[in-house]
Parts: structure tokens; sequence; C-alpha cells
């Protein structure tokens, strides 16, 4: 009975970690023509790049290839995602992330760094950011601010803020008001801009899009990454926060075609 | 009056070992410890997302996991020691096993691995709950190290229960007249 318990939550749980793989081309970030701006931890820039649900409201019981085969470029909605590295990478990952997700921390100060480095840096792989928001209110409102900064071209600062100084959910670490302390400590972020957007909640629909999204996907957590080749082709979900050498075989075979 | 706090003292402290090396001097029972035990393990492992199988098996242990994996491999260890216990009071003797603490003890373990409301455990809760489940979710995340030491203490429990059961079965009762 014990080891039956046991059995049922394993499945329950490896069933959502192990990876597979969506037949549909449709998902993707589109290939840009800019090239990465340099800078400590890569610049992001803003690529029109996402997608529009079809039904807004959030299904999580619908299958997850159903879905994402009903997506294809021409009901893309252009949207503003940001974008680490260069977009015409051969490889994109898209990350659909919630701020107070604590596996979503560890993802951002562990596996992303060496990321960066190894992949971003060098040109072969980009990394989108998706919000999937699943923890309450506080989420909702960091990921707004998070497009507010992208506006700023200064998300890929704000995430590594919020990350790094992640507390715990709902305690009130990422209310408004100290999401406004966390940008004001971005050099160069103009705070009267940054706080009417945040105020005015100008993201919210492409925060709820994504989020949809990534519900109507069948994402049974957070983060969850597509790591995919940047025509879109060969998408490959894997729920989880894959540590660098994981996904780094992942990336090494999609790279070399494998 | 010495001589009866003697004894008492021998049977406190013997009432936790004797059981366990009785039970754990046999083959059959070491194998199903450790066969629970690393069954627990392996599946809290996964659910920390410290453990993973594809492409390639890696085990890594970041700093925001370290008192979690600790606590986590006590409740494992504890685990097995119990299973296998509760199967030789099961096969050895005709007493009825008490599993209340035994059970609860394991499933908070089981729960309080997972950080809900990032895994499909939390997205349960809040697509059957909604703001009712969000709260769950994240309290079993937020307190996943208390839930976890209370899960060890009632595993606890019911090691004490149950190698009291095992030792009561074996008492000689002072206070009858000869």
């Amino acid at each position: 009975m014990v080891l039956g318990l046991i059995s049922a939550l394993a499945y329950l749980q490896i069933g959502t970690l192990s990876y597979f793989q969506f037949n549909s081309p449709a998902l993707g970030a589109e290939p840009g023509t800019e090239s990465a701006e340099e800078r400590e931890h890569e610049e992001n820039t803003n690529v029109p790049n996402g997608f529009s649900p079809a039904n807004p409201h959030p299904n999580a019981s619908q299958p997850a290839n159903a879905t994402i085969q009903n997506f294809t470029y021409a009901r893309l909605k252009q949207e503003i995602s940001p974008v680490l590295g260069n977009p015409s990478s051969p490889i994109t990952i898209i990350e659909f992330g919630d701020f107070q997700c604590h596996f979503c921390g560890r993802f951002a100060r562990d596996t992303e760094p060496q990321l960066n480095q190894t992949y971003i840096q060098t040109g072969k792989v980009n990394l989108v950011f998706k919000h999937f928001v699943t923890h309450g209110s506080d989420s909702m409102s960091a990921a707004m601010a998070s497009q507010c900064a992208n506006e700023q071209g200064r998300f890929w600062k704000f995430y590594e803020l919020l990350y790094g100084n992640q507390g715990e959910e709902n305690s009130g670490w990422a209310s408004v008001d100290n999401l406004k302390k966390f940008a004001s400590q971005i050099p160069g972020m103009d705070m009267t801009k940054f706080n009417s957007c945040v105020d005015n909640q100008k993201y919210k629909s492409i925060v709820d899009n994504d989020t949809a999204f990534a519900y109507k996907s069948g994402f049974q957590g957070t983060p969850t990454l597509i790591v995919e080749k940047s025509d879109g082709s060969d998408p490959q979900v894997l729920l989880g926060a894959y540590p660098f050498p994981v996904l780094q075989a992942i990336l090494d075979k999609k790279i070399s075609g494998g | 009056m010495s001589r009866e706090n003697t004894s008492s003292t021998t049977s406190g402290s013997s009432q936790f070992v004797l059981p366990f090396r009785l039970i754990f001097s046999t083959w059959p029972y070491i194998l199903i410890a450790f066969t629970t035990a690393l069954a627990f393990w392996i599946v809290s492992s996964i659910f920390d997302q410290l453990l993973y199988f594809t492409p390639i098996v890696y085990f890594y242990l970041p700093e925001d996991a370290v008192v979690g994996f600790i606590l986590a491999t006590i409740t494992s260890v504890l685990l097995g020691i119990i299973v296998s216990m509760n199967i030789f009071v099961f096969k050895n003797t005709r007493k009825k096993i008490k599993t209340a603490s035994f059970f609860s003890g394991s499933t908070l373990g089981v729960l309080s691995s997972t950080c809900a409301s990032c895994s499909s455990l939390g997205f349960l809760l809040v697509s059957t709950l909604g703001a009712a489940g969000v709260t769950a979710s994240s309290l079993l995340s937020n307190y996943q190290i208390p839930l976890r030491l209370l899960s060890i203490g009632l595993l606890a429990w019911a090691y004490y229960s149950v190698s009291r059961q095992l030792m009561n079965s074996c008492a000689i009762n002072h206070k009858r007249p000869a």
C-alpha cells in the first residue's frame, strides 16, 4: 500500500518531469534581424515574438498536442517578449516562468548564468521569457513590472534582481511597492515611466495571453522550457529547473541535429 | 526499589534497540528497508528536481535544496525501517498494525517534498480549488521544512509505536503475583 502511494505520487511527478516532443512547428520565436547587444548580462532585444491563444480562458484539461497544433503562425499575434541573445541563433529556448516560483529562481540563479556564458554569448542559443502566472496576485504584478522593465531594455537585469531576492510565496516581497524599489536599483531606469507603466497595468493583456497559452497547452508547472530550432521546428517541452549539464546534453543534441 | 529502577531503565533503552536488532538481523528485512528507503529517496529527489534520468542520469544539490535534501533523506531512512518493521509485525505476531502515524508521516513526507505550486500537484490544487488552492499550495511550498520536520516526528512516533508493540508482546509483567 505504501509502495502504491509512492508509485502513484512518483507517476504524478515523473509524468511532468519527463520531456516530450510536440509535432507542431507552430511555436517559437520569430527569427529577427537584430544582433545581440553586448553587456555584462547580455542585452535584451525587443523582438516581435509570441502568440495569442485562440481561447483566452485558461483550460488546462485540453491535451497539449491538440492545442499547440492549432497554433499556426497565421494566428499568432505580435507581442513583445524579452529575448536574451541573438534572435537569429539556431536554437531558441522559451522559458515559461513565474517570479515567485522557487524552481524558476533556481533555474535563474544556477542554470541561466552557465547557459548564458556557454551558449547565449556564443550565439548558439537565445532565450525568450514568457509569463506563466500561477502563484497569486504578486506574481501578476511582478510579471507586468518585468514587461515594463523590458520596455526600457532592462528586463534581464530586473529578472536577475527578482530571482536573486526571491522571498516566500505571497509574503509581500513582490508587492507593487517592492517591485518599484527593485526597479529603482537598476541603473538608467526611467522610474517615472516605469511607475506609470506598472500603475496602469500596461502589459496585463500580454501576461494574460502568455499564461492562458501555457494553461491551454497543458503545461503543468513552472518553469516550463521549450527548446526548439529557431524556425520553430522540433519543439521539445521540458518541465523543471533543469541543471546545466542536463540542459547541455539536450542542447548539444539539438545543435548537432540529433 | 533500586532493582525496579534499573529494570525500568534497561527496558526503556532496549525498547528501541532490541526490536531493531531482532528485525534487521535477517537479510530480507534489510533488503525491504533498503529498497523502500531508496524508492522514497528517488521519488523525493525527483520531486525536488535534484535527480534527472534523461538524457543523462544526473544528481545535483543546489544551495537552496541542502536542508530539504537532508530532511528528505532522514525521512527515507525512517520510512524504510518502519515499513520493514511493520512487515515483520504482520508476519510474526497477531497484533494489528497501527498505521495512522506511519501513513500520515509518509504522506506528509511526500507532499512536503514538492514545491507544490511549481509542480502538477499545485496546479491540481489551483485548478480545482481556485484561490483556496493558491493558498494551499503556497502553504505547502512556504512551510516545506516544518512539514518535513513534522513528517520525521510522525515517523519517529510510528517507530516508537511499532517497537513498543513488539516489546510488549514479549514483556514480563513484574507486578503479577507469582
